[in-house]
């Protein structure tokens, strides 16, 4: 074997390694009692030690990103595109991303196997969508207040900035996300894909 | 006793993790529906074809709005076989209300951010707009216009700046008007700014006043009793009188050509008959000749 080769093997060993384990996890006959069991207590023990603290820390994102948005837009006349540069900003770039991060940063068990490749991916989705949610709130309240009035063209916003291929987009990146975290074992090649698969979105979605 | 107990820990975390996805899972099926909702795919619409020059600035998902309210939203732009852009709008039915056959369909863009679809009806009395009804739009477009505007703007701006330099006929013009107020308010007035000055207007006066004396004079000289109309009237007179003399003699002249006339036109029949009596004269003499021996030499002496 060239060295050339055995440098290339041994770079993509890593991701051949997340490759097999995904298709174990997703394989339906992997899917005993057991594992359902353990990937359902590795969840709640996982989300009762990160989600209250993330959730916390994203709705204080979201609060200080849609005030400094909203109040700049005002500045400067431009408050029509407020609520729909929140959304883009907070929804669709950067809270599926925080999440997937936060759940990098737990270290993972070592031969975890099943169990955790489904715990995490879930984790994942889960704190991406809690997170989206108080972030669409806290951009209704922070552009409208405690106001119903508000209800109409706020819906008019999300039909316009969630387009169907922002959507997909956004359903992809979430997956995709997902099942790095699950997968990779290392934490700076997980980053490295989290950074890649953010860019090829963001090129798939604006080109 | 333990391992029970243990279990029932171990269910209930289960319930905990499962009720965890499943609000994750309604969450995410909500949204979607949401999003769907405020798309306006389970509202009714009907179709409206706005016809224009050029598509820049329009794109598909774009409201159409009435009063800043979203009425419709573009479903599709194309080119049609004339080479006239045909925008596709689905107009909400709930919201189809605001539009009429006298509706007006405008495209504005502005400077900054993205361009309006915009409907106006100022008789809302009129009929509703039908389905699938084609309609002009109306281009608005403040950056089109920006360049020639700026043009303009320069070019005023340099025309100002010219008209109020130094030594520009209008400054100059300015400069003479503040003379001829400054003159106006000297002790000759008006008439001092007019004529350049208070010498100038003094001597006007004063060939005034010489005017006044003359025709004071003239007017003494002509219509004064004895004056120069007095005589000329007696002379017109005059020769009236003399012009009613020589009337008369050119009548009297006129009989005597007249008669003069009708004495012309005997004289041949009188020299006719003078001849006819000299002739016979002579005969009567030849005659006396012939018979009396008083004359031998016959000579005949003609009238």
């Amino acid at each position: 074997m060239s060295p050339s080769l055995t440098a290339f093997a041994r770079g993509t060993r890593p991701f051949i390694e997340a490759a097999e384990r995904l298709v174990t996890a997703f394989t339906p006959s992997a899917w005993t009692r057991v594992v359902r069991q353990q990937a359902t207590q590795r969840l709640w023990a996982e989300a009762r030690q990160i989600l209250p603290r993330f959730v916390l820390l994203s709705g204080l994102l979201s609060l200080a990103l849609v005030h400094i948005v909203v109040t700049t837009s005002d500045n400067y006349g431009l408050s029509g595109f407020a609520l729909a540069t929140v959304m883009r900003l907070l929804v669709v770039e950067l809270l599926p991303l925080l999440a997937a991060v936060n759940v990098a940063l737990v270290p993972p068990t070592r031969g975890a196997g099943v169990p955790q490749v489904i715990s995490r991916s879930l984790l994942v989705i889960v704190m991406a969508t809690l997170s989206s949610v108080l972030a669409l709130i806290i951009a209704y309240l922070g552009m409208y207040g405690f106001n119903p009035w508000g209800l109409g063209i706020y819906t008019h916003t999300v039909g316009q900035v969630f387009e169907p291929i922002v959507l997909i987009a956004l359903a992809m990146k979430t997956l995709l996300f997902a099942m790095t975290v699950a997968t990779l074992n290392s934490a700076a090649l997980t980053f490295g894909a989290l950074l890649g698969i953010e860019v090829l979105l963001l090129v798939i979605e604006f080109l | 006793m333990d391992k029970s107990s243990s279990e029932a820990h171990d269910a209930g975390i289960e319930r905990k993790a499962v009720a965890l996805i499943v609000l994750t899972l309604v969450l995410i099926v909500g949204f979607v529906l949401y999003v769907m909702t405020a798309r306006g795919l389970f509202a009714e619409t009907q179709s409206l074809v706005l016809t224009t020059e050029n598509s820049e600035g329009v794109r598909p998902g774009m409201d159409l709005t009435f009063s800043g309210f979203p009425v419709g939203r573009v479903r599709r732009v194309e080119l049609a076989d004339d080479g006239q852009v045909r925008i596709l709008v689905d107009v909400w039915k709930k919201d189809a209300r605001w539009l009429r056959t006298s509706s007006i369909f405008t495209l504005e863009r502005g400077i900054v951010g993205e361009a309006k679809l915009r409907v106006f009806s100022a008789l809302l009395d009129d009929p509703p707009l039908p389905d699938g009804e084609a309609r002009p739009l109306l281009r608005g477009d403040a950056s089109e216009q920006l360049p020639l505007v700026l043009a303009n703007a320069k070019m005023l701006i340099e025309n100002l700046e010219r008209l109020t330099a130094q030594g520009s006929p209008f400054a100059n013009a300015l400069e003479n008007v503040e003379t001829v107020t400054g003159r106006m308010s000297g002790k000759q007035g008006v008439l001092g700014a007019v004529l350049g000055g208070d010498e100038e207007a003094k001597k006007l006066i004063a060939t005034l006043d010489h005017l006044n004396k003359l025709l004071a004079q003239t007017e003494k000289r002509v219509f004064a009793t004895g004056g120069l109309a007095d005589t000329s009237q007696a002379t017109l007179a005059e020769l009236q009188g003399l012009l009613t003399d020589a009337r008369g003699s050119l009548k009297r002249a006129d009989t005597i050509l007249a008669n003069v006339e009708g004495a012309s036109t005997d004289l041949g029949a009188l020299r006719a008959e003078v001849e006819m009596s000299l002739r016979k004269a002579s005969r009567l003499i030849d005659e006396i000749n012939r018979k009396w021996p008083f004359s031998n030499k016959t000579e005949i002496s003609p009238p």
